[in-house]
């Protein structure tokens, strides 16, 4: 649903940002990319949503390449940023009516919004509250609102967790569990090593626009996350063998 | 949590994802219906649409309290005129009576210029400008411009619609698009909406769209009330023709709302934060719309100087009168020479006893006379002229580069009250003297002979009718002619508009969201 075949990006002014990714989510999976700032987990989401465009290599959504045809591939994916970007002058509802009939939603009533806004958890009072009063959490909460309303197979989140209360985060993780079970492919980036242990269902690590390590959830069973991300991050590991990558890609 | 499924996919299967992407059209009008309702709502809109709407009423008061005293004084001038023409002087019209003394005779053949009713709106130069024109054998004499009794005008004379629109609306259309792109990419919700199925130029013309939407209804609330307070105040301009023209400067209003509101766009598409898009915008706004129009003109007067009108027509008295008073004289030796009478004496009795004689022999002498005076005149008028027409290409060449000066000069000229208008009212004023001067001045049913310290007018020939003259035709002023005299300014307003949305389609299509 999500792939990148060696996807690759250099800057104009010769920073290699991303080298070579191979990366694939399924569906029904959830892929945390775990990295430092800088490491290529942005640039590899901005490829994914065409706001930037390879050197080389492909990035594909549901088979769709998105550099040839970014608005075709664009159908199938949403989106949730850090700082969950909704217009502050609408209400929660109207904000979730304008980026659903922007993704191709019609004819939804204000009950079908309402029932995404209870879904991911948003108090009834705050439904037609303007946006610009909101806390972190309860935009980010709209923000996956607009996911479930667009319903799209593939959701790319970045850095979604950062910032939010425990409360916050222990509720979208429960929201993300679900739409996993919904078979949506989730591809998301954090610095949260504990949240992506809780909740992926694959981690790669990410060091210097290069995918450095991948596991499993199984493989992490028998491994501390932790520990092995701090070594990457020091340097200690060499990347794992191209074999193991391609493999468990 | 719920279970409850919104969207329509089947779990596990997304090949069964039906997505209906909007349409590029109906991705512009989300986007625009957006932008109007975000913008509809926001501080800045309501500030200097509340501002404009206020001052509406009072500046089309204080125009119309300036136009009924021009009105007044045309009446007065065209009673006047038609008082003297029902006299002696409309019945034989001489051509040779001194203009410049009061109730001249030749008033019968001055043509007077009734004060523009849509000078309410643009007030322009018609206050300026000469009231009338009289016409002589030695040339165009200008009239006095209006005067302006109302202190308020004096200084409420600039506060026309067409200031409103191009400073308080001008500022609006930059306030409302400083932020459009620059803006939203810091809030992020650039990203957010470019993360759909929407391209950047449906983005962007959404944009433009909802912009244009804005900014045209505090516009037509202005003109509507500009309207209805000139209705109120009996200045006639709801009769088709003036309507035609209102909604023609409706129109140029529009297309300078939306040539600062692309440029907003423009700028705000090159730049990373809408602040410095801000700072822009507001330099290049009192650039354009503060600075350039009177600098303009200040630089075109100082690099290239003319002299004012009624000097040059006291230049070409001045040069008429040497020749004028030698031919005189040079008639007067003939006078003399035919009659036998000594220096100092004029008799009438006795030119009409030699008239044929005296009448032969003049003749070649007047004409050598009138076409001395023609080419001398012919010289001074060509100097001024171009004189007029370099200091006029300089200043509306560095107006050009400021799309508040081409709309200035458009409203005004669709108005009636503009430099293109004067200029119209002069080539008929030209056109005028130059039919008198074939059928009156050229050929004179008197002629002043000088007899040393005495002189006389002699009746060459049966003086014309008023009726029998030309009639003077005064230029058009229908909309069509409006449009022909504003279409320079339109047309420069329109290429502006054109570079500003297509260097904003450019810069929009390049920029970096992240």
């Amino acid at each position: 649903m999500i792939e990148a075949i060696d996807l690759t990006k250099r800057y104009e002014d010769g920073v290699l940002a991303l080298d070579a990714l191979n990366l694939k989510v399924d569906v029904g999976e959830i892929y945390c990319l775990l990295g430092a700032n800088g490491a290529g987990k942005t640039t590899t989401i901005n490829l994914f949503l065409d706001f930037i465009q390879p050197t080389s290599g492909r990035a594909l959504l549901n088979g769709i390449e998105v550099e040839k045809t970014p608005l075709e591939a664009k159908k199938y994916v949403s989106y949730v940023s850090e700082n969950v970007m909704l217009y502050g002058n609408f209400t929660a509802r109207q904000n979730l009516d304008f980026f659903a009939r922007l993704g191709g939603k019609r004819n939804l009533t204000k009950e079908n919004y309402y029932m995404a806004l209870r879904e991911v958890g948003l108090q009834e009072k705050a439904f037609e509250q303007k946006v610009k009063t909101f806390s972190k959490g309860m935009r980010q909460k709209v923000g996956i609102a607009i996911s479930i309303i667009k319903d799209a197979p593939a959701i790319l989140l970045d850095e979604p967790t950062s910032g939010l209360d425990p409360k916050a985060g222990a509720e979208f993780q429960e929201i993300l569990g679900e739409l996993r079970r919904r078979g949506k492919a989730i591809l998301m980036s954090t610095h949260d090593i504990f949240r992506a242990k809780e909740i992926a269902d694959r981690i790669g690590i990410m060091k210097e626009g290069r995918l450095v390590m991948q596991r499993t959830r199984e493989e992490l069973k028998h491994e501390d996350l932790e520990a092995l991300y701090l070594d990457y991050m020091r340097g200690g590991y060499q990347s794992d063998s191209e074999d193991r990558i391609s493999k468990a890609v | 949590m719920s279970a409850t499924v919104v969207g329509n996919s089947n779990v596990l299967n997304p090949k069964s994802f039906v997505v209906n992407a909007p349409s590029g059209r109906s991705a512009v009008l989300m986007i625009a219906g957006r932008e109007v309702t975000e913008q509809l709502a926001s501080f800045r809109f309501l500030i200097i649409t509340f501002l404009v709407i206020g001052l509406t009423p009072l500046a089309v008061y204080v125009g119309a309290r300036d136009y009924f005293s021009r009105l007044g004084d045309y009446n007065r001038l065209e009673t006047q005129k038609q008082k003297i023409a029902s006299g002696d002087a409309g019945k034989a019209v001489t051509g040779v009576d001194d203009p410049f003394a009061d109730e001249s005779d030749n008033i019968v053949l001055r043509a007077i210029r009734p004060p523009e009713p849509l000078s309410v709106l643009v007030h322009g130069l018609d206050g300026a400008l000469p009231e009338y024109w009289d016409f002589s054998a030695t040339g165009i004499i200008s009239g006095t411009s209006a005067t302006r009794p109302q202190r308020l005008a004096d200084v409420l004379g600039t506060l026309d619609l067409e200031f409103l629109v191009r400073v308080a609306l001008g500022l609006l259309a930059i306030l409302l698009a400083f932020d459009a792109v620059a803006g939203e990419k810091e809030l992020g919700t650039l990203r957010a909406v470019l993360s759909q199925p929407i391209s950047r130029a449906a983005l962007l013309t959404g944009k433009l769209l909802g912009g244009m939407i804005t900014l045209i209804l505090p516009l037509a609330g202005a003109f509507l009330i500009a309207l209805i307070t000139a209705q109120v105040l009996h200045v006639g301009l709801l009769d088709s023709a003036n309507l035609a023209r209102v909604g023609l400067l409706a129109v140029t209003s529009a297309l300078y709302l939306v040539c600062f509101y692309a440029l907003g766009l423009f700028v705000s598409s090159l730049v990373r934060s809408q602040k410095t898009s801000l700072v822009f915008l507001l330099v290049i706004w009192v650039v354009s719309v503060l600075a350039v129009p009177p600098l303009a003109t200040l630089i075109a007067q100082a690099v290239a100087p003319t002299d004012p009108a009624h000097v040059i027509e006291a230049r070409k008295r001045q040069a008429d009168d040497d020749i004028r008073k030698q031919s005189e004289r040079s008639y007067g030796e003939v006078y003399r020479a035919a009659t036998g009478l000594p220096v100092g004496w004029m008799d009438t009795s006795k030119y009409i006893d030699h008239k044929q004689e005296i009448d032969s022999k003049l003749a070649p002498m007047i004409v050598s006379y009138i076409s001395k005076r023609r080419q001398l005149i012919n010289d001074i008028d060509r100097d001024a002229e171009l004189r007029l027409s370099r200091q006029n290409r300089l200043a509306r060449t560095i107006m050009a580069i400021s799309p508040a000066a081409s709309f200035a000069t458009a409203a005004a000229d669709l108005a009636g009250t503009g430099d293109s208008h004067y200029q119209a009212w002069l080539g008929a004023a030209q056109r005028r003297q130059s039919d008198l001067s074939a059928v009156l001045f050229e050929n004179p049913p008197y002629v002043l002979i000088r007899n040393g310290g005495s002189s006389g007018y002699m009746p060459i020939r049966k003086a014309p009718a008023l009726s029998d003259l030309p009639t003077f035709a005064p230029p058009r002023k229908d909309a069509a002619a409006a449009f022909n005299r504003a279409l320079p300014s339109m047309g420069l307003l329109a290429l502006f508009t054109g570079i500003f949305i297509a260097g904003g389609f450019m810069a929009f299509a390049r920029y970096d969201v992240r």
